[in-house]
């Protein structure tokens, strides 16, 4: 118990005592956990678009005029039973004349041919709406096979088969160069942190090697060096934290008018706990195991 | 207390000790000199375990030191002090804590280092001094905390690589007087130096090199090239 308090009151004299190295050492670690919190926003806002994108497609089923609405909403029920629909909305006869009305309100000619007609012309329908668009293959297929099918008279999916396949394709690839584009910087940001306590640790050689010609052990060497270490990932951590916390709440109302539905000021708030918790997990666990790994060379006499 | 059995350390072709052998007793004080080259420091470094002999075997009270592994090698080296010609002390430590390190390493108790230290201090003459920094002290204050640090951990043997190298003649001779009353407390001394005067003035045992070999080798030597 006495070793580990000595350990970790040379560690932190050291850290205090070189008060530049350690603050250069902090700058730099903070920059590259900045590209942590970096990524972190830039999925989120990735993963918002995505599913804005996604949210604006639909398929909409179409009955024929004389269909019982009872059938509907029975179609409809089994439909929201599925794990795979987001939102299935009914859109009954009436409803239809009325938005339709209400979206040509200004077009006379419109209005004429309407009162021209004798009768509602539109169609009952099911809006539907998936978790991911890639499901509507199978919720079409569905549908065709229930005991509904025979009141079905069209399913737009066709039609729009080729433009939800596309973006189906779209989505897929951000993601995929997203998460190409995580793994290459966070092993950017790991291979910075571990070169930058590795030249601090260079700076201190000569002393590593007179600490083992008076008989200091290894551990005993080792161990100050991990706990700066450690309080560098730890200060580094807090400081990107911080430092994040002001920047998107200054750049959240104008990435959220240029990506809508985003909101990254709620995202950072929201999340603080799990955001920091994971910032310190990269600053601490790089800087404790930069710096076993970069001191052994020294110890080897 | 310590012998050197054929001991030949080679460095690629270069012979930095060519089949050198010869043994100190205890409480002993053993000047080794020789021309730049001799071979002094490699001795001091293969007694300090800094290198392992290419051939033949030191021991030290027995034990062959070659043989050691981390655990007995750090055990070993708490045994010897060391003075080096750069005094090589931790610049971001003051001097309490550079010579309090050696205690601390050695795992001795916070009771024993704030008793002995300053006693070592006192002993060096550099009461008073517990506070400042290796960048306030000078050359010759610098080497006599290396040799507080050396003399704190009671060891049975001291190492002096040159410590006088880089000092001015007063520090020399303050220096080699606090080897002296060491040696007078039981504690063998091996001083590696090139400077004629201190070992003409010591008379004590010299072992003289030449180009990796002992040609002389001298109780109440002199120093002879």
């Amino acid at each position: 118990m006495n070793n580990f308090f000595r350990i970790f009151k040379h560690g932190w004299l050291g850290f205090v005592r070189n008060i530049w190295v350690s603050v250069a050492t902090i700058g730099i670690m903070v920059l590259a956990l900045s590209v942590v919190s970096g990524l972190l926003i830039i999925g989120n806002i990735t993963d918002t678009f995505v599913r804005e994108l996604q949210g604006k497609v639909d398929v909409s089923v179409f009955f024929d005029q004389e269909s019982d609405e009872a059938k509907i909403l029975e179609l409809q029920y089994s439909l929201e039973a599925r794990e795979d629909i987001r939102d299935v909305e009914y859109i009954s006869r009436e409803d239809a004349l009325s938005l339709f009305k209400d979206k040509h309100k200004d077009s006379e000619l419109l209005m004429a041919s309407l009162v021209e007609l004798d009768s509602n012309p539109f169609q009952a329908s099911l809006n539907i709406k998936a978790q991911d668009a890639s499901q509507f293959g199978s919720i079409v297929s569905f549908i065709e096979n229930s005991e509904s099918r025979g009141i079905v008279e069209k399913i737009n999916y066709k039609e729009n088969e080729k433009v939800i396949q596309k973006l189906i394709s779209i989505t897929s690839s951000i993601e995929n160069i997203g998460l190409v584009f995580t793994l290459a910087l966070s092993f950017v940001v790991v291979l910075i942190t571990f070169n930058t306590i590795r030249l601090v640790i260079y700076t201190y050689r000569d002393e590593i090697i007179v600490m083992k010609l008076v008989g200091a052990s290894d551990w005993f060497i080792r161990g100050p060096f991990i706990i700066a270490g450690l309080l560098y990932g730890i200060f580094s951590a807090i400081i990107t934290w911080a430092a994040f916390f002001v920047l998107v709440w200054i750049i959240s109302e104008k990435t959220g008018s240029f990506f809508p539905g985003t909101d990254i000021f709620a995202y950072w708030s929201q999340n603080f706990l799990s955001i920091l918790a994971l910032l310190f997990a990269f600053g601490v666990g790089l800087g404790v195991f930069s710096s076993f790994i970069a001191i052994r060379r020294y110890l080897k006499v | 207390m310590i012998s050197f059995n054929s001991v030949s350390k080679i460095y690629d072709k270069f012979h930095a000790l060519d089949d050198v052998s010869f043994r100190i007793e205890e409480k002993e004080f053993v000047s080794v000199v020789g021309r730049s080259g001799a071979g002094k420091s490699t001795i001091i470094k293969l007694l300090l375990k800094e290198e392992d002999p290419s051939k033949g075997s030191i021991f030290f009270k027995g034990v062959d030191i070659s043989s050691l592994k981390s655990g007995g090698t750090t055990n070993y080296r708490r045994r010897i002090g060391t003075v080096f010609q750069d005094s090589r002390l931790l610049p971001s430590k003051n001097v309490y804590e550079n010579v309090a390190f050696a205690m601390e390493a050695a795992g001795r108790s916070n009771a024993e280092i704030g008793e002995d230290v300053p006693q070592v201090l006192e002993i060096v003459d550099l009461k008073g001094k517990e506070k400042n920094f290796v960048q306030e002290l000078s050359g010759g204050e610098k080497q006599r905390v290396s040799l507080a640090r050396a003399l704190v951990q009671r060891p049975e043997v001291i190492l002096a690589d040159e410590p006088s190298g880089n000092l001015d003649p007063i520090h020399t001779w303050e220096l080699m007087k606090l080897l002296l009353r060491i040696n007078e407390f039981g504690t063998a001394i091996i001083l590696a130096t090139h400077d004629k005067d201190i070992v003409n003035f010591l008379k004590r045992r010299v072992i003289t090199l030449d180009k990796g070999k002992i040609i002389r080798d001298e109780q109440k030597g002199k120093y002879q090239l």
